[in-house]
């Protein structure tokens, strides 16, 4: 953690530093509270990297964890996105939630796979039925049905 | 008076009007329970459906789908550690830790009676003390919005007693957070980078979201074993509700000091069931015996943070009534539907239009005692949710995510905003960072911010900049508290340290 912390006060310093010359030019009613606050920032960064410096390196025996299934879920998670730009709402919920649900499974099977896409298709029907008819919020269509249309 | 709170009562239980109360507290409670639909939202949404209704049913519905909303937070809170709502931020400190020991049912039947205690007294202050409590939420002005904004923000001191610096950086980054956008009184543009979609600042529900929501499914997942695939295991115990209400009636105070900070925090216009938990919690930790012990999964941190968000439901609705202010954003919009049934908030309310006015009062009351009975016999279904494998829990929370933050303004920019976070949020916590302290910062942000430059601006007009800041009763009043409450870990720890040292000499 010493070691987490030193990079972490020294990435908020320099946070710091960008976010000051962002408002130093903007007139004093629009950048005297920032100020306040990114000197406040320096001033708690500062005692963090004191406070690291000043600690012993402890090596930590941490439980091992499954960081493929954190990166597979980020990656899922930003190319949902993407693909709700491109595909629309539905489409994409449903593959995300088909293809993780599986990805995720301990037990791989074909039966675990129809599942996973199951619920896909029911929680996708569900939300558009309450969103996009009763309350009446316009899903993303996505570009390629955006032009269709 | 009597006369006229009995016609309410024949009101309230009339059938029609008492089913679409029921039929709205529980609308709210499924709303509550999904991230990013608020109690305003499903305010909104509803207030058109009640255009064509009486006012008395139209009324009951609408005050029957806040308070529901307030505690169906609550669930989704406890069970996948997401607040519902940001009312229930505070809920997840310790309702999250209760369902990983396996007492999800415990946090949920808190949660129901502590909602419920809450609910009902917000209301009857809202029927007893709405003149006398009005006249106070009046003099507040832009110093005492200020010097509140600062006593919330020491709240981060009782927050983060595990590292107090990494507490107050969170809270000095939700501050900066909360100024991205266009400035409130200059209306310059902030580290808006050129997107016109971040001019109107980072919405707060799509950074709980993503500060809540996104590290705990990361979270989970990472967890993922073969033999462990789900959060926790839940199995029904019979007597659970009883059990606990028994418990909690034994702490009365603990009820009635986060009901009366609600109920307050709720007439002081603008601060909402977030705030109210928030502090609530925090003078739950300082009055506590075992302090240590919250965070780690104890009823009494999650009575404190219901109770007081719904008594905020009764307090945000006193300036409503009497002066036409909102308390909060939801009584915003029950202020529209008030107007629209063609009532003007003020004194004619309770003349004129009595019989309306203490029927929706009363049945704000009621209510909040039908959404206890939900919550009695439904937490032993709602607890089932957490049996769901995290391999389809993982992804349907991220989807929910998803939609919630969409349909606040219709923009996938704060989907975008929400993932990132989310992300910065998963790190964060790797760091022990908590996202209590940065969720704070940015709610309480724009009161410092407006409160600070407006009162210097009062100041300048009135020759002292600085005085008006240290003048003013109320003003003094919430320094003297700020400084008590920054400094009450340090006052903790020096207790702690005599009390183990008289205990010693004892001893020896």
């Amino acid at each position: 953690m010493r070691n987490k912390n030193i990079i972490t006060s020294l990435l908020l310093l320099a946070f710091s530093i960008y976010a000051w010359f962002e408002v130093k030019d903007l007139p004093d009613i629009s950048s005297f509270f920032p100020k306040v606050c990114i000197g406040l920032l320096v001033f708690l960064s500062l005692m963090l990297l004191v406070q690291a410096l000043r600690m012993q390196a402890v090596h930590n025996d941490e439980e091992k964890k499954s960081l493929r299934f954190v990166k597979i879920l980020t990656g899922g998670i930003f190319g949902y996105v993407l693909t709700i730009f491109i595909i629309g709402f539905n489409i994409s919920s449903v593959i995300f939630l088909g293809i993780l649900g599986y990805v995720f499974n301990p037990m791989k099977t074909k039966k675990s796979l129809l599942y996973s896409f199951g619920i896909g298709i029911l929680a996708t029907t569900i939300f558009y039925v309450v969103f996009g008819i009763v309350f009446n919020v316009p899903l993303p269509e996505g570009i390629i049905f955006e032009k269709l249309s | 008076m009597a006369e006229m709170f009995f016609t309410a009562l024949v009101h309230i239980f009339q059938p029609f009007n008492f089913l679409f109360m029921t039929a709205g507290v529980t609308l709210g409670i499924l709303v509550g329970c999904l991230p990013g639909l608020t109690a305003t939202m499903a305010l909104a949404i509803l207030v058109p459906f009640t255009f064509t209704m009486d006012a008395i049913p139209a009324l009951m519905t609408l005050g029957g789908i806040y308070s529901g909303a307030m505690y169906g937070g609550s669930i989704s809170a406890i069970l996948v550690n997401t607040p519902g709502t940001p009312s229930a931020i505070a809920t997840t400190f310790d309702g999250f830790p209760l369902t990983k020991k396996g007492m999800a049912e415990h946090a949920l039947v808190t949660s129901a009676f502590g909602s419920s205690i809450g609910g009902v007294f917000g209301a009857l202050c809202l029927l007893i003390l709405t003149p006398l409590l009005a006249s106070v939420a009046l003099k507040f002005g832009p110093p005492e919005y200020f010097w509140m904004a600062i006593f919330g923000l020491t709240i981060i001191a009782t927050l983060s007693s595990k590292n107090m610096v990494k507490g107050l950086i969170g809270g000095a980054l939700g501050l900066m957070i909360s100024t991205i956008g266009l400035s409130p009184i200059g209306g310059d543009s902030r580290f808006t980078f050129g997107f016109y979609g971040l001019a109107a600042g980072i919405n707060l529900i799509v950074a709980l979201i993503g500060f809540f929501c996104i590290p705990e499914v990361l979270a989970m997942v990472e967890k993922i074993t073969k033999e462990r695939y789900k959060i926790a295991e839940y199995k029904p115990k019979k007597g659970v509700p009883l059990q606990v209400i028994k418990e909690l009636l034994k702490k009365p105070i603990l009820l009635l000091r986060s009901s009366v900070i609600g109920t307050f925090v709720g007439i002081v216009p603008g601060a909402g069931g977030n705030i109210a938990a928030l502090v609530s919690y925090s003078e739950a930790v300082r009055w506590s015996k075992k302090p240590e012990e919250f965070g780690t999964g104890v009823i009494e941190g999650v009575a404190a943070a219901e109770t007081s968000n719904n008594a905020e439901v009764g307090g945000s609705l006193v300036p409503l009534l009497t002066l036409g202010i909102p308390g909060a954003p939801p009584a915003a919009v029950i202020l529209g539907a008030i107007m629209l049934q063609g009532m003007v908030p003020g004194p004619e309310l309770f003349t004129k239009y009595g019989e309306i006015t203490y029927t929706f009062i009363l049945s704000l009351a009621v209510a909040n005692i039908i959404m206890g009975f939900i919550g009695f016999y439904g937490s032993k279904f709602f607890a089932r949710l957490i049996n769901i494998p995290v391999n389809y829990l993982a992804p349907l929370i991220v989807f929910m995510s998803v939609i919630g933050s969409y349909s606040i303004r219709n923009n996938m920019m704060d989907v975008l905003i929400m993932v990132v976070f989310g992300v910065i949020g998963y790190f964060s916590r790797k760091l022990n960072f908590h996202p209590g302290p940065i969720v704070l910062g940015m709610i309480l942000g724009p009161f410092a911010e407006n409160g600070l430059v407006q009162s210097m601006l009062m100041g300048r007009a009135s020759g002292s900049i600085w005085g008006i800041f240290f003048t003013r009763p109320i003003s003094l009043i919430l320094i003297i508290m700020s400084v008590i409450s920054a400094l009450w870990p340090f006052i903790a720890a020096w207790r702690k340290n005599r009390a183990n040292k008289g205990g010693l000499e004892t001893n020896a």
